[in-house]
């Protein structure tokens, strides 16, 4: 769990071009992305290099990277 | 009925509009395209993220023409949809957004070119353009029915909705936002005050839904 962690914010670093310590669990998904459509792109990108689907009600709660992991954790 | 009549500063503003619009879809389809899988959904979104640079050409180009340089509009149609319907977060969503966007675009496209005292060059701008913005949607329809079976029917479906009711939102929004420098529309007829944020060209309201049933029938 703790790998797949890790490979998915060493995806997100590479992606959004941000040193990996940044992304702490609780860095806020706003604060990471540059603007809403770097957001989409991102999580596009997620999902098809970590085989799952997202949708819209899924986010609506989360608010940090933390989250997100888990989420994905969840959905795989 | 067209003019050669000078460009008026609500005019300039719209087709500013428009080019803010088009370049706004262009860098988002773009950062798409680069970013999705190989496949038809990655080889069509590649075209369309084409089509909508070619459109703000078109616009620039024209308003060029008109010796009306383009003015810079802070906020696109497309920002008002993101808060509106929320960020679609996956490629289902984000084509299910598209296609309410692209009936939306069809439609103000199609209501101005009837306006009375069109410009021939603003003219011939908007008819250039609503011919890829048809195949926008026809594509978009078809990639919507092949994630079906990794989405569902029902999801799509849910998506359309939402997306609808979020543009009749933002149309309407934009529409009261902006009313004074739309005067020019409203009274020319084009537009049922009446009527505003109600379909009229892009034909059943149901979101895109029968659009999309209809495509996969084809």
């Amino acid at each position: 769990m703790e790998n797949k962690s890790s490979a998915i914010k060493l995806f997100i670093a590479d992606f959004l071009r941000v040193p990996t310590d940044k992304l702490t669990d609780s860095a806020t998904l706003t604060d990471l992305v540059a603007d809403s459509f770097q957001a989409v792109e991102l999580l596009v990108a997620l999902q098809d290099e970590f085989a799952f689907v997202l949708n819209h009600e899924d986010l609506t709660a989360i608010e940090t990277l933390g989250g997100l992991l888990a989420l994905i954790e969840a959905k795989q | 009925m067209t003019t050669t009549r000078p460009i008026s500063e609500d005019e300039r503003w719209l087709l500013s509009f428009y080019r803010t619009s088009e370049i706004t879809g262009a860098l988002f389809f773009g950062r798409l395209a680069k970013t999705l899988p190989p496949g038809p959904i990655q080889r069509d979104l590649t075209q369309h993220f084409s089509d909508e640079s070619s459109h703000a050409s078109y616009w620039t180009q024209a308003m060029y023409e008109l010796d009306c340089k383009p003015e810079k509009v802070r906020i696109a149609y497309q920002d008002a949809y993101l808060d509106a319907a929320g960020l679609p977060v996956n490629i289902m969503e984000i084509l299910a957004i598209t296609q309410i966007f692209e009936r939306r675009v069809i439609q103000q496209y199609s209501q101005h070119s009837r306006m009375e005292n069109v410009h021939p060059v603003v003219a011939a701008t908007l008819k250039k353009i609503m011919s890829d913005e048809r195949w926008h949607i026809q594509w978009v329809a078809k990639a919507l029915t092949s994630l079906e079976p990794r989405f569902g029917k029902s999801a799509i479906e849910t998506a359309l909705r939402r997306c609808k009711e979020a543009d009749q939102a933002v149309y309407r929004n934009v529409l009261m936002e902006h009313r004074e420098r739309l005067a020019s529309l409203l009274d020319s007829g084009a537009y049922d005050r009446a009527g505003i944020g109600v379909e009229t060209d892009a034909g059943d309201d149901d979101g895109g839904i029968t659009e999309w049933k209809t495509r996969v029938a084809q």
